[in-house]
């Protein structure tokens, strides 16, 4: 154990001590216990805490006797610098216990530029990075979450991944884990125990084969028990499923400081580019009761003064307007906020925003995601011009001025048609402004547009698609901003478009990239998702030293017959499915809402789907 | 409880009186806040042994029956020793407050006894101790003395491993000197190596004047 008062000597020199202290409120430390999970984030406390799915885990393992999981959160800089000069090995937050003596250490993948993080935090616990130097009394390390869907770049580093839902099946793993500590069998009979386990797939158990054009030729069983296919898990019904009635509530400010009330699972809209909406069907809902109990635990639990519902798509939720006004009354009893984050900006959304932001008007936010309508027919992003004006002329008209709107560039098929189509979207928003509001009224107005680089994703229809090039995207973005900082109270941002070329790489890479991500680390690369700290010099430099050319991984357009790194991982969505959608992308044509009708995307081949029959319709 | 900013505090607070039920009065208007404040903000990094608060309730509850409550439901390292309801609406305690007394302690560090002593002998005997102070709005470097802003600054306990000293200060509104500064310009003065990382304050007590003298905050409304 670290002994809090040796590190009192130096918490007092770090930026924000409370992040390291653990002892929030709701957060539990148990004394007696077979199996030691430890739950890492990699990036920072105030991150890592705004984390729906870290407090959803946690509390389902430390629901369970005989289990204990504690937190982890990457150490900022100047907290590492200490840890460092001292020997003081990263340590858990709830007994202060070193990482290396944990049984299982879990991180979770929300980012792909988290991956540098994963390193540092492994190195600072004094555990080798590489699985296959670690010995039999090292912790195991696993890891989940969105970015497992392609595990393989992280293939060198973690022992087992764990692909979809975790509520479940991180228990049976500790379990088995439990049972096998004390029978003295090795750690690769381990892997064997919990590889019939569904979700869990283990690199070491497979080995790739490359064509002369560096293309992946096969991904070989290397034992009988590994699955031909690793299928997702997931909770079939999420009033059955895990739900914590408290959170932890940390001692000081972070991103999202709130409950959440996760209303329901997966999305129908099926956007093209979006790999939430295929990775997490099939789409499931938690009953309006189920919802309601949750949140009276999370309030009287928590003291939380904000309620948040959460989901990709909350406006789809099928009980939203009884569910809504219920909460919005029980908030006000409470002196409490509601937010509802992911709203569809309809009249109902309207009449909701009106009543929970009555007197202080926050910002709004859009996402119409391109400029043209053609450019939305491609991505699939059912919404028309007519619905954005509606919208926002209803916003103006009940008192919001502050409005953002999210589009990305360097879409498929995008022209400098679609990039007017941006400006010409933000032209006419200040035109409607000015006729709904007098002119008493229009000083406030401000118009937010931020693009995103589009980055292709695994699991998605546009897997197979080169990401634009890097001066591409500089252009486009210039072209941009010299047009729409002529216009009055519209502001411009953009992302980094090296930042955006990485996560590119990472997210389709294979197990030879492994290699670059280590040297990429020794070169000093952490926190990559941090402006201030990403480095693209040592990235290129870590390309150049492990001979790894990226754009072979971001630029280059895939066939559909190519063997994808990721093609063994399945996420229940059939890969002719995300084929015909790909197709229909470049012909324009759309594709509807399954909740109109099934869409045929497969995934009720292998789950319940719920929304348009099951696998015996 | 020390890393704790004194904003990030108060949230402790109102989520400690949610989850108690015991229900605070809220400010009406345009952001309505809870009627809660601290009589004087405590420094991250110092402890204190003991705070106040003022708060509006919604509802009359039994005095015993909030102390319970809450201490159920606070975060280790904070408890309610005591309350007492306001009969008579006085000066608010923020504006009462006078003066705080602390106790710092520091790792000897070969120091000797009586030169720890004399240092501080020295160091009042000054007329003037002067230190730089950094603004936080303009980020400008202000001079103040201090001199006058200290009460008592004496040793208190002397064993093998650390000195103990008490040092009572203006604080609140009418003249305020943060123990931390206090410690850095007499180890400037004294030249003693003090290790900084040894360094340990802890808030002893809150003071209001009566009569000019100094009277602990606790004996404002016992009768």
């Amino acid at each position: 154990m670290v002994e809090l008062d040796y590190l009192e000597k130096y918490l007092p020199q770090v930026e924000k001590p409370a992040r390291y202290i653990g002892g929030e409120i709701n957060s539990i430390v148990k004394k007696e216990f077979q199996g030691r999970f430890i739950f890492a984030f990699p990036d920072i406390y105030e991150i890592g805490m705004s984390h729906l799915g870290m407090q959803i885990l946690y509390h389902a393992l430390n629901h369970e006797e005989g289990i204990f999981c504690e937190r982890v959160f990457a150490p900022a800089h100047d907290m590492e610098a200490i840890m460092r000069k001292n020997n003081i090995p990263l340590f858990s937050l709830e007994t202060k216990t070193p990482l290396k003596e944990a049984d299982i250490i879990g991180f979770t993948l929300q980012y792909e530029l988290s991956y540098s993080n994963v390193i540092n935090m492994l190195d600072l616990s004094g555990i080798p990075v590489l699985k296959d130097e670690r010995r039999e009394r090292d912790p195991l390390i696993c890891a989940g979450g969105p970015c497992a869907y392609n595990p393989e770049p992280l293939s060198d580093i973690i022992d087992f991944f764990i692909i979809g839902e975790g509520e479940s099946v991180n228990i049976e793993i500790m379990r088995k884990y439990i049972q096998w500590k004390n029978s003295g069998k090795t750690k690769f009979e381990f892997l064997e125990l919990i590889s019939e386990i569904k979700g869990v797939y283990i690199p070491s158990f497979y080995n790739e084969q490359y064509n002369l054009d560096m293309t992946l030729r096969n991904m070989d069983k290397l034992y009988a028990c590994a699955p031909d296919k690793v299928t997702k898990q997931i909770e079939p019904d999420l009033d059955a499923a895990f739900y914590p009635d408290k959170f932890i509530v940390p001692f000081i400010d972070i991103v999202h400081n709130r409950a959440m009330v996760e209303v329901l699972r997966g999305c129908t809209r099926g956007c093209r580019f979006c790999q939430a909406g295929m990775i997490y069907r099939p789409v499931r809902e938690r009953s309006v009761e189920k919802i309601k109990e949750i949140t009276d635990q999370l309030i009287r639990n928590t003291g939380y003064e904000e309620m948040s519902l959460l989901s990709l798509s909350t406006s789809d939720h099928s009980g939203i307007e009884p569910l809504v006004s219920s909460l919005m009354k029980k908030c006000k009893e409470e002196s409490i906020s509601l937010s509802l984050p992911s709203l569809r900006l309809d009249s109902f959304s309207f009449k909701v925003l009106d009543e929970i932001q009555s007197v202080k008007k926050s910002g709004l936010t859009f996402a119409p995601e391109a400029g043209t309508q053609r450019l939305r027919d491609v991505i699939n992003k059912n919404i028309t011009e007519d619905d954005i004006f509606f919208a926002v002329e209803n916003a103006f008209k009940l008192g919001w001025s502050n409005i953002k709107f999210y589009f990305m560039i360097g879409l498929p098929t995008e022209t400098y048609e679609d990039l007017d189509g941006i400006i010409d979207i933000a032209e006419k928003i200040i035109h409607i402004y000015y006729q709904v509001r007098d002119k008493k009224n229009r000083r406030k107005l401000s118009i937010n547009i931020s693009t995103s680089n589009f980055v292709p994703k695994p699991h998605t229809a546009f897997q197979w698609f080169p990401m634009d090039d890097m001066n591409v995207l500089s252009e486009k973005q210039k072209y941009l901003s010299e047009r729409l900082k002529k216009i009055k109270h519209v502001s411009f941002n953009y992302h980094d478009v090296q930042t955006s070329f990485l996560e590119a790489v990472l997210a389709r890479g294979d197990r030879r990239i492994g290699k670059t991500l280590i040297k990429a680390w020794e070169n000093g690369s952490k926190f990559d998702g941090w402006r201030e700290f990403f480095d693209f010099d040592k990235w290129q430099d870590a390309f150049n030293e492990t001979g790894i050319d990226p754009y072979f991984y971001s630029n280059r357009k895939r066939d559909y017959k190519e063997l994808l790194p990721w093609d063994h991982i399945d996420a229940g969505v059939s890969k002719e499915f995300l084929i015909s959608e790909n197709e229909k992308a470049f012909k324009e044509k759309v594709t509807a809402d399954c909740r109109k009708g099934c869409t045929n995307c497969g995934i009720n081949q292998s789950f319940n789907c719920k929304v348009y029959g099951d696998k015996n319709v | 409880m020390k890393y704790i900013s004194h904003l990030d505090l108060m949230s402790v607070f109102q989520r400690a009186f949610r989850r108690a039920a015991v229900k605070i009065a809220y400010s009406q208007g345009f952001s309505p806040h809870p009627k809660l404040s601290m009589a004087h903000p405590l420094s991250v990094g110092i402890s204190s042994i003991s705070e106040y608060m003022e708060i509006d309730m919604e509802e009359g509850i039994p005095e015993k029956e909030i102390i319970s409550r809450l201490n159920e439901v606070l975060p280790l390292g904070i408890r309610i020793m005591e309350c007492h309801k306001i009969l008579e609406k006085k000066k608010s305690l923020p504006a009462l407050v006078a003066y705080g007394s602390y106790e710092v302690s520091f790792n000897r560090n070969g120091i000797q006894e009586h030169q720890l002593i004399n240092r501080i002998s020295d160091f009042l005997s000054k007329d003037r101790i002067i230190v730089t102070k950094k603004q936080v709005k303009s980020s400008s470097v202000k001079e103040i003395d201090i001199r006058p802003l200290i009460d008592e600054f004496k040793m208190i306990h002397s064993d093998n491993e650390a000195f103990k000293i008490m040092a009572t200060v203006k604080t609140g509104s009418n003249g305020n000197l943060n123990p931390e500064l206090l410690i850095q310009s007499f180890i400037k003065e004294s030249k003693l190596e003090i290790k900084q990382n040894s360094i340990k304050i802890i808030r002893i007590e809150l003071y209001f004047l009566k009569d000019h003298k100094q009277v602990p905050l606790n004996q404002l409304y016992k009768v």
